[in-house]
Parts: structure tokens; C-alpha cells; sequence
């Protein structure tokens, strides 16, 4: 079984202050996004991009893989000033078709071979904002490699569909179950941007059940707009301590029951079979994963500090 | 923007119907020549159309009419004149019905001297197969304007229902707004959970469907009764406060604000705007209309001519040709290499039992568990069972060669991932027939999708072979798994997929068999009362096939996919008051608080059919089963 992506907190920081980088890098965050597209007024992007240099390494300091959000637009001018070893991928908004994807696509390997680095090195996390990206996110996933995430932007999607979200209605359960399916099919992880909050005030209380639930649904990440994010969803998006003491009892009781000569155990009122038993590897090896993740960053840090 | 947010159903069949809809308060009025117009009174109904339409065709009302697709011709000709906004095409199934009355649009335009291209088209997905296709038919013309799901009719082809709503709608309802999206056409509810049953019901209802539909996307529903439309038109309105709750959002100038939350509330409050114009232009209209009146509609009442109605016919004849359909309410699953388990299952009254080469034999046994099939299959069987047997994906060839032998009825194909693996699976049973001598086609196909891969490729799977008689998935243990997410957390964690699957499934023709979507399913396998809770709720929501780990719970599986007698007496008592109906030009009514009208009418025939058919199977296992005993105790050995 090869290692899972771990990259469940991606923190979205606008690229106009660096001291909310160089804070965005030590905030425990598995990816950091430097935005140049919607969190910035148009106004004041040309100067943003000036700054892209200095902030993609400084985001890089804690062990956080860096990205950078990019307008549809000026992708090959953003790309060049953002390039640095450090710099992990792109996130690519407001992808609508496959062809946008082959368009970035083709930059990332020119890119790619003027700077003499490994070919398809750069990866793309595509964010779906409309229902046309919804209905046709299988041909958009399938048209590049680079793509290793696709989120889900509920916001712009409720807004492309007339529809002012409220919390008593969930009107993207289709949206968000479609894109997690199309995505799995073809070993993409979907990840979220949901808000689901409009106040300033941002608490651990309220964004533990967002995650957890984005979790449930099949997402493996979140786009986290405030760093007070990173740490309630890196918590709910790995196997929480209770489900790794379970699955390892799931494992022993389905070996007993396998040398015994049945693949079939009664685990409480529960049936133990080979899913269940398969599914408890993937829960104990995600564990694991996020663990090496958790001390990669935190040595990354301490090698800042000295 | 266009605001149509109540579209009221009127048949032309009853022209003091018609006639008072000119004082309607709906944005949209549709003349009806299909549902609610009986078969004989059509030619009556049409001959008034184009007068009609002159009459109710007053700014800032809209006209449709609503025409049958599979009788486009004569409907066409009648309603294509000045004054029409567009017809409504009912149970549309391909994108080539839209383009057909795209053309014939185009030359009726022509000799009725409109603008080419002016008469829109509103296009009703009522069966299972026409929402498959709903992305290619909303997308087949620049006319479609509207895309909507219909109503009964399509209850009824997803399966008649008991009560209540039917739990792939919400699913349906999300596509078709995705999908209206996609293309650019606004999608128009019509179908909302109500006490007292979608279009019938109350004001109130009418109300809080219209507010909850425009929560998910819907900018307008149909209706059938004037208070629905005025109740449509206000809960379609946001309210005052949603409107300056809005109008904060957006001028609180908030960095915390993400800004798509911002476009929403300028979208509320353009909506908001544009309703509150339609509705100014609404009154003008309407003090018009009273102050003005000119001519009016000749009172003529259409005269019925000797015709049935054409769809019930249709439906009844389907029923016909499927036969008797088969009582799989209750199936256990069977691990072959458990000998005391798999020489007991007899005895347990299962409709049918799993002899399972897959999750329950470990890896070490597979090759000795393949040896036992073949001597299972009559043991099984001897209660009256049918016998299935379930094989490992990666060991299609060998598990099937051993399994396919006279007395088994059907393959199970776990984990299928593609139509060309069916297509695999389906030749080798062909050849294990007619090496084994057993009966060409008689050997089934149940094909599972398990995987993310395979949910995609629903629509290809559930038609790659004509031996696939049940086709269910998109859930459970292996799907969680791929799909990287416990059981049993989030209640809609499988709304997609088992949606994509069961539309799959509805669309070829097959009858799927996904549990209900039940809250507390908790994965205890061995408990009876929540087993018939859950066979219960399985039925109210159309399914009839059960399916169980544990043989505690099989006798509540037969009894809660049963029709109980009450249901089946209150059949009975719609049979025998639809019939009279007849000789009216419309076709429903409401009987001592009950509807009667055809749909209700189909169902009670279904309900009827159904409990009988389980009667049969309960006494055929029960004479088998005692047969089997008086056998083994006079000795006859097993």
C-alpha cells in the first residue's frame, strides 16, 4: 500500500503581508496557499505578485507544502515569479472544462524544463466553483496527472446556482457526493473551501464539526481561510486515538478468525469481514502517515527556530 | 430575469377552469392537454386551445401548454398560435423528442407569422430514463428554457409509493438543479413532501415547499390549485428580513466574508427586485382585466369520444409482459466453508440464500471452499429457496466454473467496475450452460457496484447484459472503504452514489434493492425488531428485496416487505371507486379525504398484486420445508 497524501489543513494566506506568512508558516498547517486571486482586490494584485518570491519561501520554513492560488489569467507571469524549490504546485480556481486544465498543463512544463526540474514535479489542486464544473469534473480530472486535489468552492457554487446558503438546508449534497466519487475513481483527493460561517469570529467549536463532516463524506482535506482552522482540522481529518486502539482489535480478531478457518467474526454486534478488515489497515496506516506528516513539520520548525 | 414562480395547471377540459384563470395570481398558467384531461375529451379540449391562449395571453403572464411528447403532432397544431409562450413537453425521454418538436416548432412559427425560434420549450423528465438522459434533452435545443421532473408519473416509474416522498428525490431534485445550471435553463420543482401528497396539497404546504425549494435552487414549482399559486408566489419571494439580512452581507464590507457569500446575497437581492416587479406588474394586470373585460372564452364543454387512456394501457401491457415478478424479500448470506451453517439454511425460510465464495472465506480456503458449491446448491435449496452464489472479483472464472450448476438461479458479481467485465462474466455463463446442460439464459447475473470506479460507470454496467436481473450498490463495507470513510457516519455519505446507481438501475428496467436510507442503521446484523423496522421503511419507500448476515431477521424481512392487510383493504376500496370517474372530463377527485386518480388507482393494483404474490411464496416454502422434514424423518437422509 503506498503512503497517503497527507495534506489535510491548507491554509489560505493573501500574498500583501508577509508577517501573515512567515505566521502562516509556523501555524502547523500541513500546505499553505498564497492567494493572488479572490482575497486580493484587483487593484492590488501587480504589486502581490512583486512580493511572490520572498513569500513562497518564507511559507515553505515549517515543513508546510507551498502553493500558490493563481488567476486563470496570468498564470504564466504569476508562475514565473512564484518559482522556487519550494514551491509545491498550483491551485487552479474557476476550472470550468478539461482544456483549462491542458492550458495550465502546458505552462507548468514549460516551466518545468526551462528551470531544469523534474518533469511533472508541479502539481495542480483544481477548484470547482459552478454546476458546469460539477457536471463535467470527470473529464477535468482526467486530463492531467499534476492533479492531486480538487476542492469544491461551496460558496461560488451556491452562488453560480441562485442560492443564498443557510444552515437549514443543505442544497450541495449532490455537488459535494459527485465530486468525491469522480475523484476517488481516478485517485484524486477532494478537499473542501466551505465557510458555512459568515462571522469574523472563528472558533475551534464550530469548524471541529464542519471538518469531521467533510471527513464523513469522503474529503480528505480543507481549505482553512484563518489559521485558527489548522488545528481542529488537522484533529479531525486523522483517525482519532479511539479508532486506532478499535482497528487494531478489528486486525487480531480477523487474524484469530482467519486461522481458525472463517473469515467472517462477530466483533460486539458487528460483523468482521475482509472490507472491514481492509478498510482497519487503510484507518491504521492513515494514522501513521499523519504522525510522520506531524513530525516532519515540527523538525522543520525546530531547525527554523535554531 | 424571469420570474416564474407558480405554474398553474389548468385542463382544457373544463373551461370554467379556464375562464377563471384569467384572474389568476400565477406567473405562469399551463394549459393542460395531458394529465388531467380525460383520453376522450382531448379532441374537444384542443379544438378551444388557440381561444384560450388569446384570451389568458395578457402580459406579465406567461402561457404554456402542456403536450404529450409521444403524440406531439396534433397538440402542436393546436396551441401554436399569437400569443403562446411555450409548450410544455411531458415525459420526455430523449434528446431526439426535443429536437422532433424543435422542427415542427419552426414550421408551425413560419405559417403562423411568429418570430423563429420565439415559442419556448419546457421540458417534463418523468421517468427514470429521461432524467439518465436530462443533461443531453435540456441541452438538445436553445428552446429548452425549463427543465422540471414531472410528477406522479414519475413516482410511478421509480415505483408506486405508499406515502409520503420517495427517498431518491432529493437526490433527483439536486441533480436536476446541477444539472439546469450546467446548461443554463431554470429548473422548476414539482414534486414536495406533504401530508396530503405533492400537487394536492394544502396552501400551507404549498408554502413551505416553495421556501424550501428555493433553498436548493428552484425559482418556481407547478401547481394545480389557485391558493398553491399564490402560496408559491410568496414563498418563492424571500422575505423582508432574508432580504436585509442580505443587503448586510453584502455592504458589511467584512474581510472575514468569503466573496462568494457576498455574490449570493447580490443574487438574493436581483431575485428579490425582479419579484417584487413581476408582482407590481401582476396587479396592473389584474385591475385590467376586471375593469376590461372584452370577450370571453365561449363556455363550449368538450364532448369525450370513445378512447381509453392511452398510458394506463401502456403501463398495464409492461405488466403483462414482465410476468409474475420474483419475492426476494429476504436473502442470507452463507459462508460454504461453515458446513452446520450451510446444511441448516433450509430450515430458515429465506426467499433466497447466498452461498458466499467471497468475504466470508479467508484467502487459504478459496480453492477447497469452490469443491463444496456444487453439492450446496440442492441442499439449499430444499426449503423452497432460491440459491445465489456470490464469487470473488478477482476469481470470476475460476468461482463461477464452480458454481454454475443445475438449481442456481443467478451469479452475484461483486465489485463490478466496468460493463466489459459483465460482458466477460455473461459469456462464461453461456458456455457453462450448454456444457452443463442447463437451460440457455436461465443462470442470472446480480452485478454490484463497490467501488468510486465502478458508481461511475453505473449507466453502462446496469446494461451490459440481459441476464442482469438486479443491479444494487454505491453503499456498504466496500464502499466506505474505497470511498475512505467509516460506516455508519454522515446519513447522506452515500446520497450520490446510490442515487447514480439506483437511476442506473430504474432507467434499464431493473428493480434495485439498496436499504432504506434510515437513520439509525447501526450495523447490528442480528436484530430482529430493527430489521422489520427497517423492511418496513425499505417498502414505504418502493423497495421489495431484503437482504440479511443473520437468519434471526429473516422472518422479519418476509413480513415488513409484505403489504399488510389494512394497506391491502384500502386498495381495494380505490379500485372500486376510480372507476367512477368516467364520463367526467376531469379525472381525479378527492374521496373522504383520499385521492383518487389513476396513479393512486395503478398503485392499489400493485399493492394488491404484490401481497398476493407473497401469500403464494409463503405457502410454497412453508408446503416445501414440511415436505423436506416428513423426508428426513422417515429417514430419506438430506
Amino acid at each position: 500500500m503506498p503512503a497517503p497524501l497527507i495534506r489535510r489543513s491548507n491554509l489560505l494566506v493573501p500574498v500583501r503581508d508577509i508577517q501573515a506568512v512567515q505566521s502562516a508558516s509556523r501555524s502547523n498547517t500541513d500546505a499553505i496557499t498564497l492567494d493572488l486571486e479572490d482575497g486580493i482586490p484587483e487593484a492590488h494584485r501587480p504589486a502581490a505578485r512583486r512580493m511572490l518570491g520572498e513569500a513562497v519561501t518564507a511559507a515553505g520554513r515549517g515543513g508546510a507544502e507551498v502553493f500558490v492560488r493563481v488567476n486563470p489569467d496570468f498564470i504564466a507571469e504569476e508562475l514565473e515569479l512564484a518559482f522556487s524549490p519550494a514551491l509545491t504546485g498550483i491551485v487552479l480556481p474557476q476550472v470550468e472544462d478539461a482544456e483549462q486544465v491542458l492550458a495550465a498543463e502546458r505552462l507548468l512544463s514549460e516551466l518545468e524544463k526551462s528551470r531544469g526540474i523534474a518533469r511533472s514535479a508541479l502539481q495542480i489542486i483544481v477548484l470547482l466553483e459552478s454546476a458546469r464544473a460539477v457536471w463535467r469534473v470527470g473529464d477535468i480530472l482526467r486530463s492531467s496527472q499534476r492533479i492531486s486535489q480538487a476542492g469544491l468552492d461551496e460558496s461560488d457554487l451556491a452562488a453560480s446556482m441562485g442560492i443564498f446558503t443557510n444552515a437549514d438546508c443543505d442544497a450541495l449534497e449532490y455537488a459535494r457526493g459527485r465530486l468525491a466519487v469522480e475523484a476517488v475513481a481516478v485517485g484524486v483527493q477532494p478537499i473542501l473551501l466551505t465557510r458555512g460561517m459568515p462571522e469574523r469570529v472563528i472558533n475551534n467549536e464550530a469548524v471541529v464539526p464542519l471538518a469531521a463532516h467533510a471527513r464523513s463524506l469522503g474529503f480528505r482535506g480543507l481549505i482553512c481561510p484563518h489559521p485558527s482552522w489548522v488545528e481542529p482540522v488537522n484533529a479531525a481529518m486523522s483517525p482519532t486515538a479511539e479508532q486506532v486502539a478499535y482497528y487494531t482489535e478489528v486486525r487480531r480478531v480477523f487474524a484469530e478468525a482467519v486461522a481458525a478457518g472463517t473469515a467472517a467474526a462477530p466483533l460486539g454486534k458487528r460483523m468482521i469481514d475482509v472490507p472491514v478488515d481492509e478498510w482497519a489497515a487503510v484507518v491504521l496506516e492513515t494514522a501513521a502517515a499523519c504522525a510522520r506528516k506531524d513530525a516532519e513539520k515540527k523538525a522543520a520548525t525546530t531547525r527554523v527556530r535554531d | 430575469m424571469k420570474v416564474r414562480r407558480s405554474w398553474l395547471l389548468v385542463p382544457l377540459s373544463d373551461p370554467y377552469r379556464v375562464a377563471a384563470a384569467r384572474q389568476t395570481c400565477a406567473d405562469v398558467v399551463v394549459l393542460d392537454l395531458v394529465e388531467l384531461v380525460s383520453e376522450g375529451f382531448k379532441p374537444g379540449a384542443r379544438a378551444i386551445a388557440a381561444d384560450a391562449i388569446k384570451q389568458l395571453a395578457a402580459e406579465p403572464r406567461a402561457v404554456f401548454v402542456q403536450i404529450d411528447a409521444t403524440d406531439l403532432a396534433a397538440d402542436l397544431e393546436a396551441c401554436v398560435v399569437p400569443g403562446l409562450t411555450g409548450v410544455m413537453l411531458s415525459r420526455v425521454e430523449s434528446p431526439e423528442t426535443v429536437r422532433d418538436a424543435d422542427q415542427r416548432l419552426h414550421r408551425l412559427e413560419q405559417s403562423a407569422g411568429l418570430s423563429p425560434g420565439s415559442i419556448e420549450i419546457a421540458v417534463l423528465l418523468e421517468t427514470a430514463t429521461g432524467n439518465r438522459h436530462a443533461h443531453a434533452i435540456a441541452a438538445a435545443s436553445p428552446r429548452v428554457t425549463t427543465v422540471s421532473l414531472g410528477r406522479a408519473d414519475l413516482v410511478m416509474d421509480l415505483r408506486p409509493e405508499p406515502s409520503g416522498e420517495i427517498h431518491l428525490m432529493p437526490y433527483l431534485n439536486q441533480r436536476l438543479i446541477a444539472i439546469a445550471h450546467a446548461v443554463g435553463v431554470q429548473p422548476v420543482g414539482a414534486w414536495w413532501r406533504a401530508p396530503d401528497r405533492g400537487l394536492y396539497s394544502s396552501a400551507d404546504h404549498a408554502r413551505m415547499a416553495a421556501v424550501r425549494g428555493r433553498a436548493i435552487g428552484y425559482r418556481g414549482s407547478l401547481c394545480l390549485l389557485e391558493e398553491q399559486a399564490a402560496s408559491l408566489n410568496e414563498g418563492y419571494t424571500p422575505a423582508p428580513a432574508e432580504v436585509s439580512t442580505a443587503i448586510h452581507t453584502r455592504d458589511a464590507n467584512d474581510a472575514s466574508l468569503d466573496r462568494g457569500r457576498v455574490r449570493q446575497a447580490q443574487a438574493l437581492i436581483d431575485w428579490s427586485k425582479a419579484c417584487a416587479e413581476q408582482d407590481r406588474r401582476l396587479l396592473a394586470a389584474a385591475e385590467e382585466s376586471t375593469t376590461g373585460l372584452g370577450a370571453s372564452i365561449a363556455l363550449v364543454h368538450p364532448t369525450p369520444t370513445a378512447q381509453s387512456d392511452k398510458r394506463s394501457q401502456a403501463r398495464a401491457t409492461a405488466s403483462t409482459e414482465q410476468g409474475k415478478p420474483p419475492v426476494l424479500r429476504s436473502g442470507l448470506f452463507m459462508p460454504i466453508v461453515t458446513a452446520k451453517f450451510v446444511d441448516t439454511a433450509w430450515r430458515r425460510g429465506c426467499d433466497y440464500i447466498i452461498l458466499d465464495l467471497e468475504d466470508s472465506v479467508p484467502a487459504h480456503l478459496k480453492d477447497h471452499a469452490r469443491t463444496l458449491v456444487r453439492d450446496a446448491i440442492p441442499k439449499a435449496a430444499q426449503g423452497g429457496s432460491r440459491v445465489h452464489c456470490r464469487v470473488n472479483h478477482d476469481l470470476m472464472e475460476a468461482d463461477t466454473s464452480a458454481a454454475v450448476w443445475p438449481g442456481l438461479h443467478r451469479i452475484m458479481y461483486p465489485k463490478t467496475e466496468s460493463a466489459a467485465q459483465v460482458r466477460e462474466l455473461d459469456a462464461l455463463i453461456t458456455r457453462l450452460e450448454s456444457e452443463r446442460d442447463i437451460p440457455a439464459s436461465s443462470v442470472k447475473i446480480g452485478a454490484h457496484p463497490e467501488t468510486c470506479l465502478g458508481v461511475t460507470h453505473a449507466f453502462e454496467i446496469a446494461a451490459a447484459s440481459t441476464r442482469i436481473e438486479d443491479f444494487a450498490g454505491g453503499y456498504g463495507y466496500d464502499m466506505s472503504r474505497d470511498l475512505g470513510v467509516e460506516m455508519f457516519g454522515a446519513r447522506e455519505q452515500f446520497m450520490y452514489s446510490k442515487g447514480e446507481v439506483e437511476l442506473a438501475a430504474r432507467a434499464a428496467g431493473l428493480e434495485p434493492n439498496p436499504p432504506p436510507l434510515v437513520a439509525d442503521v447501526t450495523g447490528n446484523v442480528s436484530d430482529p425488531q430493527q430489521a422489520l423496522k427497517e423492511a418496513e421503511a425499505a417498502r414505504q419507500c418502493g423497495f421489495r428485496r431484503g437482504l440479511a448476515l443473520h437468519p434471526a431477521v429473516i422472518e422479519q424481512l418476509n413480513r415488513g416487505f409484505t403489504p399488510t392487510p389494512e394497506e391491502v383493504a384500502d386498495a381495494h376500496r380505490v379500485l372500486e371507486r376510480y372507476p367512477l370517474l368516467a364520463g367526467h372530463p376531469v379525472n381525479w377527485e378527492i374521496h373522504e379525504g383520499r385521492i383518487i386518480d389513476r396513479y393512486e388507482t395503478e398503485r392499489a393494483r400493485q399493492v394488491i398484486d404484490w401481497a398476493k404474490i407473497c401469500l403464494e411464496r409463503d405457502a410454497e416454502k412453508a408446503a416445501m420445508i414440511a415436505q423436506t422434514r416428513a423426508r428426513l424423518d422417515s429417514g430419506g437422509g438430506s
